[in-house]
């Protein structure tokens, strides 16, 4: 079952018009993901559409109404079809608050079972600030305050702070997070039961913090438009059941089978640098630079990858003797458009082969994941290649810095042109 | 214990002088002195706590003070009576007076005001708001001198033949009973000591109520500071301090140095009133204060809530990684130390929006909470008076009000007042759960309005008057609107107290700790607008002055609308 809790709806800033129920059941299914979160319930027309258009299914999960589903199904390719979404109450909190006299600043994510509970948390935090303005609504309240609230809210309750990594907004963020899970959470520490490892960091990084032992990491696509859903998602082998879910990503048992990544270098903040000087750094760079940018000598934004190191108990390339599933992907139709020669991953050229793989073999995860290469090597050989290659991490990255997306290649220069022929080796 | 006071306010609580007068200006340590003297007296001097008499004007700066000795190590009960004189009038009568007392709030006030209004259908009424009615008829109470229109005496009268039939008391009314009660009765009070704070904003029944308190053998110290005189309105005056020296003859002691402010904010602030004693910075910063001409209401709330971005950081990720800003990042800044200010509270509408549409945390002093809003108020008064099946679901029960009321069609047009009304569902739905969901609902409505919507985990950006920030400290003080006829304010047939308006310009000036900007536009309201007149009267050297950029780019757009409509008409 492929789980993924966070994104938003258009409710929330800088958000595609088309994060709807509707946009998201459509292209979860096309992505092939199983359980969606709703996002932004504290917002409260979306949550008047939540409860408007969809219904309970099994125990704490939900399904859009059927009137709306049938229509939407008439539109969604056949080979997908059948597919079915549940939707989970989520949402994402943007903490800014003020502890051990630094401004501190922390995306958090609430997952609940129900919409009274939901409504029970909008309660409280309408106490606190504005929920109208954005789906991910700014707080002046301290995380931990928001940790209490959640589990008052119900025992079914989840509390994940999320993209640990990422310099603004982050738990462990450089520019206002902290050095530890204890700092911020102090007595409660023991309640954070996952942490969000954010595009820009994978397990690999984090299991060599040894704060992060026994802390189920999940990975989430933080989409803002519906094609991005399932950039990252989490495994899991558990009933179809919210408690089960909830179950298993709380203890990380066998349940919970592992993450599917963004290869980290292409998260936004993976290295460190400044956009505008278009200065793009290793942290050994970085060090070396004393942390300024050699053309504005203004402090640069130092990115996961330094941040890691500087928090990190085991070494570079640690792993645990038993660890979870760790699957990296590359979005279909970045690989497509880097066949195809064209730039922007949204082309018509691009979208074309995209409709034609999903029609011919399904939803994007199987393609991605377990689809035999050999089936597509026919009429898609260079598609086929490429999915082999990013299946054994065959791939070159250009590092992300600064906001500035990484760049992922899969073919060296000239390997794409023989690539007909390679294929046929397949 | 009194060695963390500096000089004159060790001075001021070893003093065994019999009438004392102590001037303190902002940011000096007076509620410190004020706690301190207390202490001393119960402590070094064996003064019983009950001999003891301690008079605020806010309640806040009574439970203030009274925390204040807490911490001092002074119990609760081991303290003398500390609260506003509104507080001590209502504990005298319920002492001794055998009559039931019920004390109106302003609210209940203003809905007999509104009741007159309609009986007595005054033509010279016309046009005149039931608050200012209302403010009228208490200045008259009060004896405060001053001309009033031939209406008040009648109004006033009849008002009071109202409250008296329906054995009611107002604010006023505990005073004046106060003093009857000490002047006719044998009432005998027999304080040794007493203090007042704020005593600025004492006004005439007050001043008489204490004066009647003041026995041969009473000791008094009062405390205040003329230049923080801003309640003219309501009847007080910076004459008092005359009165006082006149009725006392007291010894006058001055708190100079002050705590709070940087240098170039008081010099600034200080450069209002040449001829008043000097305060001495004791911060080590020197401050800053800047002067920001804007063009309209909507930039002027476009260039505070940047700054405020700048300052934290940004609050999202786009303003985040903008590091154009001018402003130096204050990595120690929180919502709450920020307070934007306007002269008057209609000014905020545009600012408030700004707010709201920003997601940045505010809370508006004085504002009404969305749910005391009339949609939600008529849901509510639903849910609270009819009686519903009891196997309904709240939500539902909500629904059908809404429905019933046809609330959706009267406010079809008005997209804000729907939206209210799905965040009132949003909060309700978790009492679908369970029995008694209706009476969990009501408990968590009265809950919330009792607690005026306030909760202390909350950390926001201050919006408030000039008048009500008195007495608060913020970091970072915004004051906008900074133009004549609003600071000072000019209203249409009411004379203007320029002085008062500069000490309001005073106060707003010293409540901050490290910057204050000030606001002036161009336009405001569309119409013409020009810097305050008290500009020229701050010393120049401490301001910094900018102009918003916005003002060129928003102009030239305007033209080239402009010249497109020309072209346009051409053909």
């Amino acid at each position: 079952m492929i789980v993924d809790l966070h994104l938003h709806s258009k409710y929330s800033r800088a958000t595609s018009r088309d994060m709807d129920l509707e946009g998201m059941y459509h292209w979860g299914k096309i992505k092939g993901i199983n359980v969606i979160g709703t996002a932004d319930f504290t917002h409260p027309e979306w949550f008047s559409e939540l409860r408007d258009k969809l219904q309970p299914a099994e125990p704490g999960l939900f399904k859009l109404k059927d009137e709306i589903s049938q229509k939407l199904d008439s539109l969604i390719p056949e080979s997908c079809r059948d597919n079915s979404i549940r939707f989970i109450l989520s949402v994402e909190i943007s903490n800014i608050y003020s502890k051990n006299d630094r401004v501190r600043k922390l995306h958090n994510l609430v997952i609940v079972p129900s919409f009274e509970v939901a409504s029970y948390i909008n309660s409280e935090l309408n106490k606190i600030g504005n929920l109208k303005a954005d789906g991910r609504p700014i707080l002046g309240m301290d995380s931990k305050e928001l940790l209490k609230i959640t589990l008052a809210s119900d025992p079914g309750s989840l509390f994940i702070p999320a993209h640990i990594w990422t310099p603004w907004f982050a738990m462990f963020g450089s520019k206002s997070g902290f050095d530890s899970i204890t700092e911020a959470f102090e007595e409660l520490t023991p309640e954070i039961k996952a942490v969000e490892t954010g595009l820009s960091s994978d397990p690999f990084m984090n299991w060599r913090l040894l704060e992060l032992t026994g802390i189920t990491l999940v990975s989430n696509s933080d989409a803002h438009s519906p094609r991005n859903l399932g950039r990252e998602a989490n495994v899991i082998n558990s009933k179809l059941d919210y408690f089960d879910i909830i179950e298993a990503i709380k203890t990380g048992d066998e349940r919970f089978v592992g993450t599917i990544e963004f290869f980290p270098q292409e998260g936004k903040y993976h290295y460190d640098g400044h956009k505008s000087c278009r200065v793009s750094f290793s942290p050994e760079e970085t060090l070396k630079h004393q942390g300024i940018c050699p053309k504005c000598n203004k402090r640069l934004t130092v990115g996961v990858d330094y941040r890691v190191n500087e928090l990190a108990d085991k070494p570079f390339g640690y792993r645990p003797d038993k660890h979870k599933l760790v699957e990296y992907i590359v979005p279909l139709a970045e690989i497509i458009s880097e066949v195809v020669g064209v730039k922007t991953k949204t082309s018509p050229k691009v979208s074309q082969v995209y409709d034609q793989l999903i029609n011919a073999f399904g939803d994007e995860f199987s393609i991605l994941r377990t689809i035999k290469v050999n089936k597509i090597k026919n009429k898609y050989p260079q598609v086929a290649l490429a999915i082999k290659k990013m299946r054994k991490r065959d791939v070159f990255i250009e590092p992300g810095y600064d906001g500035v997306f990484g760049v992922v290649k899969i073919f060296k220069p000239g390997e794409l042109e023989q690539g007909k022929q390679l294929s046929l080796e397949i | 214990m009194t060695d963390q006071l500096n000089q004159e306010q060790k001075k001021t609580v070893e003093s065994t002088n019999d009438q004392l007068l102590l001037i303190a200006g902002p940011g000096t340590g007076k509620t410190k002195t004020i706690t301190h003297k207390i202490i001393h007296l119960i402590q070094a001097r064996g003064i019983s706590p009950t001999k003891i008499l301690a008079l605020t004007f806010t309640k806040k700066s009574a439970t203030e003070m009274r925390e204040r000795l807490s911490r001092l190590g002074l119990s609760i009960k081991k303290q003398p009576f500390v609260g506003t004189f509104h507080a001590f009038a209502h504990h005298l009568l319920s002492t001794y007076y055998t009559q039931e007392l019920e004390i109106i709030d302003q609210a209940k006030q203003l809905e007999i005001v509104h009741q007159i209004e309609q009986q007595l259908r005054l033509k010279v009424l016309f046009g005149v708001k039931t608050h200012e009615i209302l403010r009228l008829i208490s200045l008259q109470k009060q004896a405060v001198r001053q001309k009033f229109p031939d209406w008040v005496e009648i109004f006033s009268a009849v008002y009071d033949q109202t409250l008296i039939n329906q054995s009611l008391l107002d604010f006023d009314d505990l005073l004046i009973k106060a003093k009857e009660l000490l002047l006719n009765s044998s009432v005998k009070l027999n304080f040794q000591h007493i203090l007042v704070d704020e005593f600025q904003d004492t006004n005439q029944l007050q001043y008489h109520l204490l004066k009647l308190l003041v026995k041969p053998e009473t000791k008094i110290t009062v405390v205040g500071d003329p230049l923080q005189s801003i309640y003219g309105f309501r009847g007080s005056s910076s004459e008092i301090f005359d009165t006082f020296r006149q009725d006392f003859s007291p010894l006058e002691i001055v708190l100079i140095d002050n705590y709070r402010n940087p240098g170039q904010i008081i010099k600034l602030s200080q450069s209002l009133f040449p001829d008043s004693p000097v305060l001495k910075p004791k911060q080590k910063n020197f401050g800053k204060i800047t002067v920001v001409e804007t063009l309209n209401e909507y930039t002027e709330a476009d260039f505070v809530l940047s700054l405020i971005e700048a300052k934290v950081g940004g609050t999202n990720l786009l303003s985040s990684a903008i590091r154009e800003h001018q402003e130096a990042l204050d990595e120690q800044a929180r919502f709450s130390d920020f307070a934007v200010m306007f002269r008057t509270h209609h000014l905020f509408r545009v600012l408030e929006q700004k707010f709201i549409d920003s997601g940045i945390p505010f809370q508006k002093i004085g504002a009404q909470s969305p749910l005391a809003q009339p949609e939600i108020q008529l849901v509510i008064q639903e849910l609270k008076t009819k009686t519903f099946d009891k196997n309904k679901k709240v939500s539902q029960l909500v629904v059908e009000i809404i429905h019933k009321l046809q609330l959706e069609r009267i406010f079809k047009d008005k997209p804000e007042k729907l939206k209210n009304l799905q965040e009132l569902q949003s909060l309700l739905v978790q009492f679908d759960q369970g029995k008694k969901g209706l009476k969990k609902a009501l408990q968590y409505l009265n809950y919330l309005e009792s607690h005026g919507y306030h909760d202390e985990r909350a950390d926001k950006v201050t919006l408030l008057t000039m008048h009500a920030a008195k007495g608060l400290e913020f970091k970072y003080v915004y004051i906008c609107g900074f133009e004549d006829g609003i600071i000072p304010l000019i209203k249409v047939k009411k004379e203007i107290d320029l002085d008062e308006e500069k000490r309001l310009l005073y106060v707003a000036l010293t409540r901050a700790k490290k910057e204050v900007y000030l606001f002036s536009t161009l336009e405001r309201h569309r119409q013409k607008s020009s810097i305050s007149q008290f500009l020229v009267q701050l010393d120049q050297s401490y301001l910094i002055k900018i102009i918003d950029s916005k003002i060129d780019r928003v102009l030239k757009k305007r033209q080239q609308k402009l010249d497109k409509r020309k072209q346009s008409s051409l053909f």
